[in-house]
Order: structure tokens, then C-alpha cells, then sequence
């Protein structure tokens, strides 16, 4: 699938969770609706693409990802 | 048959009872019942005319009249209320002698021709006229009547015979009371007074034919066109219609298997025996010829499909299945179902691709509609689904329409949301575009919030900043029913000043006091009610701005109770179903996650297979994975995402890199275009099942004709799933019910029984509601405690600039449904053509733009073009489109973008711009040549016909074509060269015009619709009606649906001349329509005829060409003559006939054939190619008219329904078929 769909998806999720006043909480909301609405192909590639930089994704997603990565995965 | 009690007058509830005596018997009703009603209540029938359960009385009639003991007078027992201890008598000698008396003048004016009449034994003055018992009629038809009055035929699907009016005004009151159009009226008094419309028929008038009227009428004055075709049906079945998310009950009155009519059920939980345009009259598509019937395979989008039998169809999609996904994996495949589906097949299609393909990759087309919906309200309140019933709005105080045009898309609910309205609710509407409920007839919005296209999420955080900061959230409310936490997260974000409506008012483009003003409203107007459809969903925040709404309710204690919540306007009649049963990738049926490990557990052990814990691809996902070559099959059911999703393109590509695409469906969709497998679908007239409302009302589907196809669709699922390896053995949709009941909580309840019981019932229906829950979350929330959520808003990233300024939003309109696939084939055609583009004056003139204008729309996705229509409805800046129409390609423009937490896609907002065009975009041009392939494709022989008439914009002959250009498009075949080529070709319309002098029609006459005034002027010169231009005082020109009317006011005398002549126009050699007057006159259809069988040599065609001409003796001499040819099979020119008039050598032609014999053979013509040409060939029963030059549109359409194969510029070398190519070989 094309990476660069997955990560407007993904940096439009963030934009959503990143107003809460707790910004862990929004990590895990993020990695939480991911787990939740996302085919596990579509959450590996999103990994692996953090994982190599995480070009264009919005800083907080990216940690959100790389620091629950066991749980999307 | 279904008959109810009509107990004449509206039911009364009060706490107080009255005891009162009719005709000695005692009866006990609610304080403010009318005599009437109670004496009905109590067994005794009064008699009556102007008074029906479903009006308001009126005491018009004078049939009613009782007497009541100790009061004088005979007073109308609609409109008397009881009181107590009254004794009334109905039956008397002097109230027998009245009521005689009454119907010997009402019959006096009435043609007595019941035993023709289309309601005999249906009618209600006929049964008046029993009961009183009418036996003579001392009037005669001597004096003055209105026997004669015109009928007025003008609306497709009723008739209105005022003939047989008796101005009981019950037509009038149901307008009013019951739809609340106002459209009819009482125009004049006493003898003169008719029922109007105001205008000069119905099709012209604001009637919005939702049939209340016909159904009001107690005589055959206004009556159904079915009933009059077919006759008075003789049974009834209740069932649900299949169109928008009321879910309308319906009574299906039937004849055998022909449905004669269908009739609102009076019990229905939803429309309480109300319709609209769609339901009530548009099911001709169930019946339609372009059904495909039996099953078809083929191996390439490219090949010609082959009609199979259902076993090897089913064979053939299950081994395709089988080797992708023991080549690519079981997650290639995947299923898509529809809303337009019943809960029972979006059920057994999610279970098969869950349990037998093994995968979670199931979506429907709730992706593109309500996905956010049941995101955001199960986020919040913990149900995704509406709080609420339809009758609830009656205890609205204000009511909130956001992104909604209930009027068209959901016109039942409107009409009663009208009534509340009426009754003093008040009205705050959200939309950049002036809905109707903004301002129509007795309801005015007492805000227009007209923001601009995807600021949604700023005008709730404006609301809520007012709310939160003027003190108005309901705290105990809170309190006790919300999560704290995140109720202070929320309040702390709304007071914000970057909330304040003063913050955002210019990023809404509405005024800050406005937006507080609702605000306060909403909060402090007693029970506030919202209402919002897809002008809420299709967002990028679509997600977001539904648990706005759900904040605000909660802030301000407007759920948990009648008048108030959270009501999503479902756009399709199953929307809620299709969610409710699992039909998305990540849940089970009743909204569990498919990682719960209990319901995870529970469906493995139910199924006996082996279920997937991860949630699978949405609709999206599938398309982009197919690109990418990893997703390679799709089972589409009922479901066109060519035509509804957005970016049509990116959706065609994601089909095409498929290697099987199954569609199941009614029609060709757009899809099954790019099919491999189809699955003839079955209406809903042919099934059994349930849908599920906008309300959560599940209402049962009755099948009331054998399935054309052979099958219920959920028995085409379980033969797949059986030829898959996979038991599905079910006998009756009620089984599949049952499993649903069994596995969900919230159906626990729920079975064809109990909806046999009921009629219908809201779920949750379980052991502690088993009859269902109107209101839902009264005491708690679903989810314990209600949660806010914090709402930022976030501009879209689609950004109008230079290139792209204007911003395209979309909708629907009432007579078309989603992608038109039923509706279009249909007479609501009548009302909705084409899908045109709406522009704001401003916009139209700094482009150069003028009404009607050819307009191209281009964005980011692409390009098409549509006529344009100039409207201060849209605001500057914004441009409206529907998306009804396939080759509209209103999905070509539409983007990716979509919500962030369901992939629901922005439909709402599309940076575009608009330049004025001559021809169609090139995706139209490309489209039009793919779907006249792919028609073609279908080898079944009933469907030439389509293939032609679905390229041309109106194929039904009797609505003339009337197009601004005066020409319209349609796809031809020409031969050149040896070689056959599809192409678009551009024919010349001709439309019936009348010459109207000071009201009265002299003449009509076939021309083009272009510089009608000239033609007017020109034509009364030369025919010496006026002497001089200076006696011509006005003309007007108007469009009717039988062709277009040119009104002249000219001078008295001579019109006074006119009068005292008839028409002298015979000898003409210009394309007149002899001796027709009207309109109605104007195209007489060869009826019945009998074309012969014969097929053609097109070298025999050729040879003619090349040898006609030297036969042409009078016009080598002259040059002044037209022919026409008889040619016989092997193209030698055996007769000709030459005339100065075409239409006259025809005629000479065909006359001396009929004279000699009947030689086979087709007839060959010198001139262009008129629809008079080939009305004349069609009742010759000559099978083909060959023109040297061109055909018009009109000719094009009649040759298509007679059966005629047409070709024009037949010249030299070359020849263009413009119907019924099969018969050249």
C-alpha cells in the first residue's frame, strides 16, 4: 500500500488526540486507534516506515508508534 | 386487503374521560374526542365525506349531522367534541332525509359511471351513497356541471378528474396538514369553486407528488395512473421501503404478482401513513426491463459476458476465490456490502467472509456516509446510533438541523418535523446552502447558520464556548451522568478565546451574534433537539464534529428523554441495519470489536471456524491494496462504488488491478462493469428480510412477487458459502433473524414473530425492553458514563487558490436515491434529468457563465461537465452538485481526503473551478464509450434496447428533449471503411410547440428548440394571423412536460379574426403537424406495431446508395424534389417515389407498396430523417429507414421504441447506425 497514504491517515489521527491536555494519553490513544481500525498489513508498514526515520510523520505519531510498537504489532 | 378503521377524526389523549350515550350505547373517550370518533370507538359508523382520521375536521359535507338531545339543530358530528352525559342519535327520519338530500346534489354533479369508474367498488361517495340510501336523482345534467371539466394527467403517476370532484377539500387539507406543502388550494366560491393548483396543471405547481392528496381523496378524482391501468387491486402485503433511512411502512397492493399500487400503512411506526414521491410511486424499477435475470461469467472486463446457469456461476466465483487465495493469501479477498441490503444478507455476507474466506476485509457503503456516526456517538455516549424515535420531534421546543435537507432526503420525517415547526418549535439550520426548510411556506429558520464548507467543527466549539462561558451548561446533568474528567478537559477547551464566536466567525463566514444567539438557543429553549445528515459525516473532522454534537448535548442536558438527542438522518433505508450487523471491518454484529476475546469466542464457537482477531481493510484499504497487487478478489453486494465513492478514477484503477470482482445486483451497476462474476440481485418487492431506520426501527420486508432472478438475495450468499466448503443452509430469512437474535444482545429479542406482533420494534430489544426502546440512554448512557471529548478544529487540507477557488459541496434532491440505479429508471426521471451544477450569480458572471450553460468543473481529482444552473441558494464561493446520474462523474472531481478516524471520504468540500465549455469532459467522452461497451457485453437480447437508449439523455419519446443547445449527445456506430467504430455523435432536437393565441392553442408545429420568439412572430406573419409585428403585444415562452407552449397576447381583432377560421395550412412542405392543436395531440406513437423481422446486407445498403440517385428523375431535371426508395434485400432499387415534400414522397412510397405487395425490403430517403419519417416506416412495419442526412433526437428515440433500425448520413462510402444495429450484419 502506499506509505504516503498511511501516513496523512496516520498524522490525521494524531492531529485529533494531540489537543489532549496528557500527551502520553495521546500517544496511547493514537497506537490504540490504530490497533483498533487498522489491518495488521497496514500497521506493520506504518512500523517499519517509522522505524526507517518516519519521514513526514507528525513527531508525536511517530513516538506514539515507536514507543508501543509491540502493541501494534 | 388491509382496511383500517377510519374513525374520521384525529385521536384525542387526555387525562380526562367523558362518558357520553350513542344510539343507547355507552361510550367512554378522552376529553376533546369528536362524536364522530367516539361513535366509531363504540361500533356505530356516521356517515361522512369531508372527514377522515388523518385531517384535522372540517364539517364541510353535511353527511355527519346527528342529533344530540336538548340542543337544536343537526350539528356536524366531526367537529362537535362529546361531552358528558350527551345523548346523541346518528340515525333519525329527519337526518336520513338530510343526508338524502345532501347526496342527490352531490351525485346531480357526478358522472354516474361507476361500473367504468376506476375506484368503483373503492369509493367512498359511492359507499356514502349506499349508506344514506340514494335511490333517485330529481336533477337532471340540464343545468349547469362540471361534467366536462378537463383532466389533468400532467403528473406521471396520478391523475386528477375534477370531473369527479365534490370539493370536500380533503386533497387540500392533506397538502397542508399532512406534507405541509401547500401546494393545492380552493379557488373560487360556491358553484365555481375547484380545487387548484396554481399554476396550470400539477407537474407545474409546488406539488412534490408524495401522493397524500391521491390517498385523501374519497373519490376517483385524484387516483393513482396504476389503479386506472390495472384496475382495484385485490390483496395487500405489508412491507418496508427499500429507498431513504424513514423506512417507510408500506401496504403493496397487489393483483397476483402485479403491484397495482402502493399505499402508506396508516400503522407504520415511522410515516404514520404519510410518503413520499419515491416510496409511494417510484417501484416501476423492481419490473424494469433493464433487470438482468440470469447469471453471466467472463474471464476479462474486456470480453463479452456469458449467461451461465446459477450453478455454475456459483462454481466459478467459488474456484475463483479458492485460487487467489491459495495464491495470494486469504487476506486477498474481501466483501463489500450495502445499505441498500437487508440486515439478514449484510449478515450472512459478513459471516461468509469472516468465517468461510477467513478474513475480517468486510465494508459497506456506510465508509461513505454515516462511518463517523458510529465512530463518534459510540465514543461518547456508547451506542452508534440515533437517541431517538421520529415522534419525538413532536415535544421539540427547538430543533437543530445541521448538514441535513431532510425535505429531500428524508421528506416523511420533514413533513412532521414541519407539523412541530408549524406548531411554534424553533428552527436553527447549519448549511452554506439554503436548504428549503430555511424559508418555504408557514416555516421560517430563526437562524440560517450559512457556514462555509468544512468549518463544522468551529461552529460547535463557537457554540460550545457560548455554553460553557454564559453559564448555561446543565451542571447537575453532568454530574451525574458524565465523566467528570472529561467534561473539565472539554469546558476548559471550549472557553478558550480561540473558540469565541468572535474567534471563528470569519474562518465560518457567520456573524459572531448569530452564532451566540443559536448558542443560547439551543441551551435554553426547553427540549433542543439535532438533527444531521451528511453535511456532518463527509469531513475530514466528520468523526470530530459527531462528538461535538454529542458535547453539546450532554453540556446542556438535551438526551436522555422524548424531544431532545442526538438523531443522525440516515441516508439509505438500511444504513443503521447494515452497521448494526457487522458489515464493518473491525466488529461483529451489535458494534463488538472482533479483538474481544468474549465475543471473539462466542462467534468462533456459533460459526465452527477459525475468526481473525485483527480488524480487516476498509473499502478504501481494499482499493489501495489492489493498486499495490495484494487485495485480488471482491464480493460486492448490492454496493456500486464506481459511482458512489469518491475519486472514481483511483476506485476503477483498484477494480481493474483485480482478478475477480463478483457483483450482485439488480442492474449493470457502474461496477459491474469492471465485474468478472454477476449475480442477478432481487428488488425488495421480491424478498423477505428486515431493515433498521434512522430511528433503530427494525421493520420486516415482505416478499410479494416471485424473485425475477430465482432467488432472495441471502440465498445467493449461502450457495456460495456452500460451494466454498462452508454448511450455510438456512430455509427462510427468519432463520438468519433468529442467528442474529441469538449472538447479539441488543436483538435478543427480535424475530419475524414478534415483528408479525408489532409491526416493528427499536432495539435494543432484549428481556428488559421486549417491546423495543423509543429513547434511548434515559437513565444511564450506554457506556455508564457519558465522555466529552475535546474538538479542535482543523481546516481541511483541501484549499481552494488561484486555480481552484471555488469550493463544490454535494447532496441529494427528493426525487432521485444515491446513485439513481432505481430511481432513474423510473418517471420520476420527470422531475430530475440530469445532475446540474449550481452557482451563485456572482460566481456565474465573473466567468461568463449564463443558465443552462455547458460548464466544466475541474479539481485536483479531475474533470467533468454538467449544464449550469445560476441560484442564490449557494453562497458566493461555494458550488452544488448531485451525484444521481453515472455519466455526471460528480465522483471524477471528488478527492481521497476523508475523516480521520473512519476514511468516511470529504465529499463535502472540493476546491474546484468552473469555465464555461462546448463538449464533454474527456473522462464523459471515454466514460460513454466504456459503458456502451460494456451494455453491449450483455448478450441477453432485451438489453440491445439499453444499450442505445441508456446514451441518450431522455430516452421516454412522450417527454420531448429540451435542451438549451437545441442538440443532444448519444452514442452512435459508424461504418467507414470496412470498419465499425463507437463513437458520441450530436443529433438536433425537435420538441412540440404550440401556437397559443390570447389562451387559446391554434396550432403545433415540430421544431427546434432555439429562437422560439422569432419563430412565433415569423410563423404568425406568414400564416396571416397579424398583419404587423405592432400586433403582437407580448409573448411568453413556457416549457411544459409535453413540449414547449408559445403564449402570445395579440391584438382583439385579430384574434377575433382568428377564431372564425380553422387552420388552413394543408399542402405544406414543412414538418407541421397536421391538425394537432395541443400539445397532447402532438406526438401520436405508432402503437403496436408489427416490424418485420428482416436483417440486412450492409453491401446491399451500399449498392443502394450508389445506385438510388440516377432513379431520381424529376429531381435531375429540377432539382427541387426529395425520394424515397424501396430497396429490396440485395440492394436494388425497386420503387421510388418523388414529391417537393419528403414527407409526401414517403407517403407515395409507402402507399404504392401497400398497393403492390409487401416486397421485403427497407426504405431509403434523400433528406434528413424526422420523427414523423420513422413513425411512418414504424406502422408500415418496415424494418429500416435509411437517411442521407441526419436523424434527429426525437427520431433516434421513437426508432429505438418501435423497434426501427435507423442510419443516417448514408453517403458514399460510409453510414452511422443509430439504432438497433443487429439487424446490419
Amino acid at each position: 500500500m502506499n506509505v504516503e497514504q498511511l501516513i496523512t491517515m496516520a498524522n490525521q489521527i494524531g492531529t485529533f488526540f494531540k489537543s489532549s491536555p496528557d500527551q502520553e494519553q495521546a500517544k496511547k490513544d493514537i497506537v490504540m486507534h490504530l490497533k483498533r481500525f487498522w489491518a495488521l498489513s497496514m500497521r506493520l508498514q506504518l512500523i517499519e516506515h517509522a522505524q526507517q526515520e518516519g519521514k513526514g510523520l507528525e513527531p508525536i505519531v511517530k513516538e506514539a508508534i515507536i514507543q508501543h510498537q509491540a502493541l501494534l504489532a | 386487503m388491509s382496511k383500517y378503521t377510519d374513525f374520521g377524526t384525529p385521536a384525542k389523549t387526555s387525562a380526562h374521560q367523558i362518558t357520553l350515550e350513542i344510539d343507547g350505547t355507552q361510550i367512554t373517550v378522552a376529553e376533546g374526542t369528536s362524536i364522530m370518533h367516539a361513535a366509531m370507538v363504540g361500533g356505530v359508523t356516521v356517515p361522512k365525506l369531508c372527514a377522515t382520521d388523518s385531517l384535522d375536521p372540517y364539517g364541510s359535507c353535511r353527511l355527519c349531522l346527528v342529533e344530540i338531545e336538548g340542543r337544536r339543530g343537526y350539528p356536524a358530528s366531526c367537529t362537535t367534541p362529546v361531552a358528558e352525559g350527551i345523548k346523541v342519535k346518528t340515525q333519525t327520519p329527519k337526518l336520513a332525509d338530510i343526508r338524502r338530500g345532501v347526496m342527490e346534489l352531490y351525485i346531480s354533479d357526478h358522472p354516474l359511471d361507476c361500473l367504468t369508474c376506476a375506484t368503483n367498488g373503492d369509493c367512498e361517495l359511492q359507499d356514502m351513497a349506499g349508506a344514506v340510501g340514494l335511490r333517485e336523482v330529481r336533477y337532471g345534467y340540464d343545468g349547469e356541471n362540471h361534467l366536462k371539466a378537463e383532466k389533468d394527467t400532467s403528473n406521471p403517476y396520478f391523475q386528477f378528474d375534477p370531473s369527479k370532484c365534490i370539493v370536500c377539500s380533503r386533497c387540500v387539507r392533506a397538502c397542508e396538514e399532512v406534507q405541509g406543502t401547500y401546494a393545492l388550494t380552493i379557488q373560487g366560491r360556491g358553484f365555481e369553486s375547484k380545487v387548484a393548483s396554481g399554476t396550470e396543471n400539477f407537474l407545474e405547481s409546488e406539488c412534490v407528488s408524495c401522493g397524500a392528496c391521491v390517498q385523501a381523496c374519497p373519490t376517483a378524482t385524484l387516483i393513482e395512473k396504476s389503479v386506472v391501468q390495472h384496475g382495484v387491486p385485490e390483496h395487500s402485503v405489508t412491507t418496508t421501503c427499500a429507498y431513504c433511512g424513514v423506512g417507510c411502512s408500506f401496504d403493496a397492493e397487489m393483483k397476483g404478482e402485479q403491484v397495482v399500487r402502493m399505499v402508506p400503512s396508516k400503522n407504520g411506526g415511522a410515516n404514520h401513513g404519510h410518503s413520499c414521491v419515491k416510496g409511494r410511486f417510484a417501484w416501476g424499477y423492481a419490473t424494469h426491463q433493464d433487470r438482468i435475470t440470469t447469471p453471466m461469467i467472463r474471464k476479462s472486463i474486456h470480453d463479452a459476458w456469458t449467461e451461465v446457469s446459477w450453478d455454475e456461476a456459483i462454481n466459478y466465483a467459488a474456484s475463483e476465490i479458492t485460487r487467489i487465495q491459495a495464491k495470494y493469501g486469504k487476506e486477498a479477498v474481501g466483501g463489500i456490502t450495502s445499505s441498500r441490503c437487508t440486515n439478514e444478507e449484510v449478515y450472512v455476507t459478513q459471516k461468509l467472509v469472516r468465517a468461510v474466506l477467513g478474513t475480517n476485509n468486510v465494508d459497506t457503503c456506510a465508509r461513505v456516509c454515516h462511518s463517523p456516526t458510529g465512530y463518534g456517538l459510540k465514543q461518547t455516549l456508547g451506542e452508534s446510533a440515533g437517541t431517538q424515535t421520529f415522534d419525538s420531534v413532536m415535544h421539540s421546543d427547538v430543533i437543530f438541523v445541521i448538514g441535513a435537507n431532510p425535505t429531500d432526503g428524508h421528506p416523511v420525517f420533514a413533513s412532521q418535523m414541519k407539523r412541530r415547526l408549524r406548531e411554534g418549535a424553533k428552527l436553527i439550520v447549519a448549511d452554506p446552502r439554503q436548504i428549503d426548510l430555511v424559508s418555504s411556506t408557514h416555516v421560517k429558520a430563526d437562524y440560517h447558520l450559512k457556514l462555509r464548507p468544512g468549518t463544522n467543527v468551529a461552529l460547535i466549539s463557537a457554540m460550545s464556548h457560548v455554553i460553557v462561558t454564559e453559564g448555561l451548561v446543565n451542571e447537575a446533568f453532568v454530574k451525574e451522568r458524565c465523566e467528570i474528567d472529561s467534561f473539565e478537559a472539554w469546558r476548559d477547551f471550549a472557553a478558550k478565546q480561540e473558540n469565541s464566536p468572535e474567534a471563528l466567525s470569519e474562518a465560518l463566514g457567520v456573524p459572531a451574534e448569530d452564532l451566540r444567539a443559536a448558542a443560547r438557543l439551543y441551551a435554553t429553549g426547553g427540549n433542543a433537539a439535532i438533527y444531521y445528515g451528511l453535511g456532518v459525516t463527509e469531513h475530514s473532522q466528520g468523526s470530530t464534529m459527531v462528538m461535538g454534537i454529542a458535547n453539546l448535548s450532554m453540556a446542556t442536558a438535551n438526551v436522555g428523554r422524548e424531544g431532545v438527542g442526538v438523531n443522525p438522518l440516515r441516508g439509505q433505508n438500511n444504513v443503521q441495519g447494515s452497521c448494526d450487523m457487522g458489515s464493518m471491518p473491525h466488529e461483529y454484529p451489535g458494534y463488538r470489536h472482533v479483538s474481544d476475546d468474549a465475543t471473539h469466542a462466542l462467534f468462533e464457537t456459533a460459526w465452527g471456524r477459525p475468526l481473525s482477531k485483527e480488524p480487516g481493510l476498509r473499502i478504501p484499504n481494499m482499493l489501495d491494496e489492489a493498486i499495490s497487487g495484494s487485495f485480488k478478489a471482491l464480493y460486492c453486494v448490492g454496493e456500486d462504488i464506481v459511482q458512489s465513492d469518491p475519486n472514481t478514477q483511483h476506485v476503477t484503477h483498484g477494480l481493474e488491478s483485480m482478478e475477480c470482482v463478483i457483483v450482485q445486483d439488480l442492474f449493470l451497476n457502474e461496477t459491474a462493469m469492471y465485474a468478472h462474476v454477476f449475480f442477478p440481485g432481487a428488488s425488495f418487492l421480491e424478498k423477505s428480510g428486515t431493515f433498521t431506520n434512522a430511528e433503530r426501527r427494525i421493520s420486516p420486508v415482505r416478499r410479494v412477487m416471485t424473485p425475477k432472478n430465482g432467488y432472495e438475495d441471502w440465498e445467493v450468499t449461502a450457495k456460495l458459502a456452500n460451494a466454498l466448503g462452508y454448511p450455510m443452509h438456512y430455509s427462510h430469512a427468519s432463520d438468519i433473524l433468529d442467528e442474529i437474535a441469538a449472538l447479539t444482545p441488543t436483538f435478543k429479542g427480535v424475530s419475524f414473530k414478534k415483528l408479525d406482533e408489532l409491526g416493528s420494534v427499536q432495539w435494543p430489544c432484549d428481556d428488559a425492553n421486549p417491546s423495543g426502546t423509543p429513547t434511548m440512554h434515559i437513565d444511564e448512557f450506554v457506556r455508564g458514563k457519558g465522555k466529552f471529548f475535546i474538538t479542535e478544529y482543523v481546516p481541511t487540507t483541501e484549499k481552494v487558490n488561484a486555480k481552484y477557488p471555488l469550493i463544490l459541496t454535494t447532496g441529494r434532491i427528493l426525487s432521485q436515491y444515491n446513485v439513481g440505479a432505481q430511481t432513474r429508471r423510473t418517471q420520476n426521471v420527470t422531475w430530475h434529468t440530469e445532475d446540474i451544477i449550481e452557482i451563485h450569480p456572482h460566481d456565474a458572471e465573473d466567468r461568463g457563465i449564463k443558465d443552462g450553460d455547458w460548464v466544466g468543473i475541474s479539481s485536483r481529482a479531475g474533470e467533468t461537465v454538467l449544464h449550469a444552473k445560476i441560484t442564490e441558494r449557494v453562497q458566493p464561493g461555494v458550488v452544488y452538485t448531485t451525484f444521481h446520474h453515472p455519466e455526471s462523474g460528480a465522483n471524477v472531481i471528488t478527492t481521497d481526503i476523508s475523516d480521520w478516524a473512519t476514511n468516511c471520504p470529504e465529499f463535502k468540500v472540493t476546491a474546484v473551478q468552473l469555465t464555461k465549455v462546448t463538449q464533454l469532459s474527456e473522462w464523459q467522452r471515454e466514460y460513454k464509450v466504456f459503458s456502451q461497451e460494456q451494455i453491449g457485453f450483455v448478450q441477453h437480447p432485451k438489453n440491445e434496447v439499453n444499450a442505445k437508449s441508456a446514451c441518450i439523455l431522455m430516452p421516454d419519446v412522450k417527454q420531448p428533449l429540451i435542451t438549451q443547445t437545441g442538440s443532444s449527445r448519444l452514442m452512435v456506430q459508424k461504418w467507414q471503411a470496412d470498419e465499425l467504430k463507437s463513437l458520441e455523435d450530436c443529433v438536433a432536437e425537435e420538441v412540440p410547440v404550440a401556437m397559443i393565441y390570447n389562451g387559446i392553442s391554434h396550432a403545433v408545429m415540430l421544431a427546434t428548440p432555439l429562437d422560439l420568439e422569432d419563430f412565433a412572430l415569423g410563423f404568425s406573419l406568414a400564416e396571416g394571423i397579424l398583419n404587423s409585428p405592432k400586433e403582437l403585444y407580448g409573448i411568453e415562452v413556457v416549457q411544459q412536460a409535453s413540449g414547449i407552449e408559445l403564449k402570445m397576447d395579440i391584438a382583439s381583432g385579430r384574434f377575433s379574426q382568428l377564431k372564425n377560421r380553422r387552420r388552413s395550412m394543408t399542402g405544406r412542405t414543412g414538418c407541421g403537424l397536421c391538425g394537432a392543436e395541443s400539445l397532447e395531440q402532438a406526438l401520436r406513437l405508432p402503437d403496436g406495431v408489427n416490424i418485420s423481422k428482416d436483417v440486412f446486407d450492409k453491401a446491399a445498403l451500399l449498392k443502394a446508395l450508389k445506385n438510388a440517385a440516377s432513379q431520381q428523375v424529376l429531381q435531375s431535371e429540377t432539382g427541387a424534389t426529395h425520394a424515397s426508395f424501396w430497396v429490396n434485400p440485395n440492394g436494388d432499387v425497386t420503387m421510388v417515389r418523388e414529391d417537393v415534400g419528403r414527407h409526401n414522397a414517403l407517403d407515395k412510397l409507402l402507399g404504392a407498396r401497400a398497393q403492390q405487395g409487401t416486397e421485403a425490403g427497407f426504405v431509403l430517403t434523400t433528406s434528413r430523417a424526422s420523427y414523423e419519417m420513422v413513425q411512418k416506416v414504424a406502422v408500415a412495419g418496415v424494418a429500416m429507414l435509411v437517411a442521407i442526412s441526419a436523424p434527429t433526437g426525437l427520431a433516434v428515440r421513437v426508432a429505438e421504441q418501435c423497434g426501427v433500425t435507423l442510419v443516417g448520413f448514408a453517403r458514399f462510402e460510409q453510414f452511422v447506425v443509430y439504432t438497433h444495429p443487429e439487424r446490419l450484419v
